[in-house]
């Protein structure tokens, strides 16, 4: 009998791994990354459609990163080109990522809509942060969608922002994240 | 002089409009510290305060900030945890993972141990029952030094993640840890590591936990990212809410507050308390206007101060016992704490009834808006009725349950509309009018009855006992009746016994009685001040005892046997016992008052509140005892301006005989008002008082002395703590024996003796190094001692 219980339960064991490292990986390649600053005299918007991830379910894992320099929008070319040069100094910091894990624990392989918890390193204008940000998770047929918002204080990020253009430019800016992520094809 | 004006100005009060809370201060650390982020704030067996900053170890005391280095000069670290373990060392954990620690004699040590010390933040540290110290980190899991070795638990041993945030030791030795997923408790026994979790199964309603606090029993506050605050039950085993979330983002810090108040600090929705005695936590209104960002540390004093450090560089603090409101009402001139602590104020128009808020100040809503009372006193008969005793229009009864008001009118034939005061015995409820005593049966609901169940004493001299200031009730369930011009009466049984003094002290004008712990009588008299009545003798206790002023308007008993004091000029706590006094004023927020008259209560808490004018406070009657004396402690002592190691050196050559002490005595409540009183044993022959912190001697003879230091807050030193140091300056060795005896040999060993004097006069001198490293407690006898090192 009790040998019987040991080779069940191996049995689940190895199946339980196997299914794990079975799953594969998620990736994105053109995932939506919008970001607005609502200051008192002006309003900004703009937005990338090439943000990048990649999410390992069996570790939790995920990185996410965009190109500085793939946001279009701003309500003239010469504020982009100040935007892109002089705050985030795109040529010093092209990237800016967010890498870390979930604190949820997120059933992959169970379709529906999950509320779940993203810790990392968040890496803009080449300061990293800490943050914990929510979104919402929905799984279906293999494929992953990730929806978030969430504000990044300009200041956490050594980003100064001149006095006489503070009514201009949020301390806080807006982003919106919306990124669907398709299983990699087994090799 | 100047510093201590400094310090006075360097203190600002945080807001003008104040809700029920305690005042808060800013302290000025320096233009130097300005924006240096705080940590980890902590409180020695000593009292003083240390603070875990940006820019390294910092020592606090009220006054002055100092920096303390625990590395070498050119080396900076971030303290981020702060901890004094049983054999008063303190342990500094710092963001790179390095640790340090300070002695009991506060040098300092790098933590160097063969293991290595962590490679990355160290976010909290503690000690087991066993005496092992434990370091957590963010990112490697949790240490634990057993005083030999240092052990690490983390994800291989079971941890559910090691980024640990908190991380306390409970009654029951064990150690909780604030994960990512949920809290893990441990213990690490015979070098066996055991790991039990508690997560969302157990009724966590979040899996990432900041912030932990436990209190004496074993309970375990518990602050989430997202979801507030929990509650661990350690009877039951079970966590629940034990209030709603209202707004408060992540907890970042706790701390409780005589053992049933929890403070709690939060990341950006400001700092928050919570008791049993309301079923919300209320946010501190008065400091919502300063923006202080995250809430890094919270602290809990032994003088009932609570310290808040912030990640934005700002300390702030607060005597906890006393909170205050101003409201916008009419003249207050009673009060009175209903069964359910519920606070009616009588004022010169209308009554009022104070309405705790969760996120707004308390406020003081009108009752009964249709009548303009002139109320002189309050008062709550066992049937719930509120007694409306007025100035002018006689007495009222108000029903709160029903909103039913009876008007009485006057409760005497003749007269009876100045109702000065209500009390009750078990069995009679006592009006003081100004035309004499009136009772009424306890047993009888008012509002059923009608006037004639009223009863006029017949007081001594066939009088009715006019002019009662106040009717008092004692211990013993029996009514004493304070006098405006025969001092006091009280009804023993059908006997009037009155106390007017004695042929030294006669007692006229007494405006309200209270009784202590002790059973002693106290009066507040008009000629005397305070004059406490023990048996037949009276002690009076006026300026040269300690009474600030003797225009008293208000005294009562707090439950923890303190009387609280209102006059003009702020607020005196008065320990019957010792009869030591202690004053507040700016502290507490009072500038000036116009001090009620006999205005006080006491709610079933034990807690007093008394009114000004227009302001109310309160003073929460602590169950532990807060520190009442400064603490005392020597700084430094220097010889010829050279600092030297006092904890060791003890002893010093005949040339080494100026010296200088500079101390400190710990008083953060009021630390400008601390005044210092020393003796140098062996040379002075009397105490020396000053508000000077360094007292010298030059040109001290060789013997054995004792520096002796006592500070405190209120210009009286009766048994203050004190600090000492003993020390022994040598004889010069032309004085000492041997050298006597060499003088009697024969010439030729004098001349060659001579020679050598010569030589060592010529190399002695006063900056010279010349201590002798004994232990400390030992002194060294002049007559023991041996040649002076040079």
């Amino acid at each position: 009998m009790f040998t019987r219980s040991v080779l069940i339960l191996s049995l689940f064991q190895g199946l339980t791994c196997f299914m794990f490292a079975q799953q594969p990986m998620l990736r994105a390649e053109s995932g939506l990354a919008q970001i607005k600053s609502e200051a008192p005299l002006e309003l900004i918007k703009a937005e990338s459609k090439a943000m990048r991830g990649l999410i390992e379910p069996a570790t939790k894992s995920f990185a996410f990163s965009v190109r500085v320099n793939s946001f279009e929008g701003f309500n003239s070319e010469i504020q982009q080109t100040h935007f892109m040069e002089n705050y985030l100094e795109q040529k010093k910091y092209p990237q800016a990522t967010f890498k870390g894990k979930f604190i949820e624990d997120i059933p992959f392989d169970t379709p529906g809509t999950y509320s779940v918890r993203a810790k990392g390193a968040m890496d803009i204008h080449g300061i990293v942060k800490e943050r914990i940000i929510r979104g919402t998770l929905t799984i279906h047929n293999g494929s992953a969608r990730i929806q978030a918002h969430f504000l990044v204080p300009v200041s956490d990020h050594g980003i100064t922002i001149p006095k006489i253009v503070m009514q201009k430019i949020a301390e806080e800016i807006d982003v919106n994240i919306d990124m669907e992520f398709k299983a990699e094809k087994a090799e | 002089m100047s510093r201590l004006l400094l310090a006075i100005t360097a203190m600002f009060v945080l807001a003008s409009g104040i809700a029920q809370e305690p005042k808060f201060i800013q302290h000025d650390l320096g233009d130097e510290n300005v924006g240096v982020p705080m940590h980890a704030v902590m409180q020695d067996h000593q009292c003083m305060i240390w603070l875990g900053t940006e820019k390294g170890l910092m020592q606090y005391d009220g006054m002055v900030l100092r920096s303390v280095p625990v590395s070498s000069p050119d080396t900076a670290i971030q303290v981020t945890a702060l901890f004094e373990d049983k054999d008063s060392r303190i342990w500094i954990g710092t963001a790179s993972g390095k640790i340090f620690y300070l002695d009991k004699t506060r040098k300092a040590h790098a933590f160097d141990i063969e293991e290595g010390n962590p490679a990355k933040s160290i976010t909290s540290i503690t000690q087991d029952a066993q005496g092992y110290i434990w370091f957590a980190t963010y990112g490697e899991g949790v240490y634990v030094y057993t005083g030999s070795r240092l052990f690490n638990i983390g994800e291989d041993d079971g941890l559910r993640g090691e980024d640990i945030y908190t991380m306390i030791c409970t009654p029951d030795g064990k150690i909780w840890l604030g994960t990512d997923d949920g809290i893990n408790i441990c213990t690490f026994q015979q070098e066996a590591k055991r790991i039990e979790h508690m997560g969302l199964k157990d009724g966590l309603p979040d899996q990432i936990i900041t912030a932990l606090e436990s209190d004496e029993h074993g309970n375990v506050w518990i602050g989430t990212f997202e979801f507030g605050v929990v509650y661990y039950d350690a009877g039951s085993g079970k966590i629940s809410r034990p209030f709603a979330q209202q707004q408060m983002d992540a907890i970042t810090s706790f701390t409780i507050f005589d053992g049933k108040e929890v403070w709690i600090g939060t990341n950006s929705s400001g700092v928050w308390r919570y008791s049993e005695d309301h079923p919300f936590a209320r946010r501190f209104e008065n400091l919502r206007g300063f923006k202080f960002g995250r809430i890094s540390d919270l602290l809990s004093d032994l003088e009932g101060n609570i310290w808040l450090a912030t990640e934005e560089g700002k300390l702030f603090s607060a005597f906890r016992p006393f909170e205050s409101l101003e409201v916008n009402i009419p003249e207050i001139q009673a009060l009175h704490c209903d069964h359910l602590d519920q606070l009616w104020i009588g004022t010169k128009k209308g009554l009022y009834r104070i309405e705790a808020q969760s996120l707004t100040i308390s406020k003081a809503i009108r009752v009964l808006p249709q009548v303009d009372f002139n109320i002189k006193d309050l008062f709550e008969d066992g049937f719930y009725n509120i007694w409306i005793g007025t100035l002018d229009d006689g007495l009222y009864v108000f029903e709160p349950s029903t909103g039913k008001l009876k008007h009485i009118g006057p409760i005497l034939d003749n007269g009876g509309i100045t109702i000065m005061s209500v009390a009750a015995t078990k069995k009679e409820i006592w009006l003081a009018t100004l035309e004499g005593v009136v009772h009424f049966p306890a047993d009888r609901n008012i509002m059923e009855e009608n006037q004639s169940a009223f009863q006029a004493l017949r007081g001594p001299l066939n009088s009715n006992l006019p002019f009662v200031n106040q009717v008092f009730v004692d211990s013993k369930d029996r009514p004493w009746f304070a006098m405006n011009g025969e001092g006091v009466y009280c009804l023993d049984g059908n006997n009037f016994v009155q106390y007017k003094g004695n042929d030294s002290l006669e007692i006229k004008i007494v405006n309200a009685v209270c009784e202590d712990n002790q059973g002693h009588y106290w009066f507040n008299t008009i000629d005397f001040g305070l004059v406490e009545l023990i048996g037949t003798q009276y002690k009076p206790l006026g300026i040269k005892e300690g009474l600030d002023n003797m225009s008293l308007g208000t005294i009562r008993m707090a439950s923890n046997g303190e009387m609280v004091i209102l006059h003009d000029r702020g607020i005196d706590l008065m320990e019957p016992g010792r009869r030591h006094f202690m004053y507040y004023n700016d502290e507490i927020g009072i500038n000036e008052i116009e001090a009620g008259f006999n205005t006080g209560t006491n709610d079933s808490k034990g807690n007093t509140y008394i009114s000004g004018l227009n302001v109310i406070f309160k003073y929460f009657s602590t169950e532990h005892k807060l520190s009442i004396d400064p603490r005392t402690q020597l700084t430094q002592v220097t010889v010829f301006d050279k600092p030297i190691d006092f904890t060791e050196v003890h002893s010093f050559t005949y040339a080494h005989n100026y010296i200088s002490f500079s101390y400190v005595g710990l008083w953060y409540i009021s630390p400008s008002s601390v005044k210092y009183r020393y003796k140098l044993e062996g040379y002075d022959l009397q105490w020396k008082e000053s508000k000077d912190n360094v007292a010298s001697y030059s040109s001290l003879p060789p013997g054995t002395y004792t520096f002796v230091v006592m500070a405190s807050e209120n210009n009286f030193f009766l048994d203050e703590p004190s600090a000492s140091y003993t020390f022994t300056i040598a004889k010069p060795f032309w004085r000492q024996f041997w050298f006597i005896g060499l003088l009697t040999a024969p010439a030729q060993d004098i001349i060659l003796v001579g020679q050598i004097a010569r030589k060592t006069i010529c190399q002695a001198g006063p900056a010279e190094e010349g201590y002798d490293r004994i232990p400390a407690g030992r002194t060294q006898g002049a007559d023991q001692s041996p040649f002076p090192v040079q």
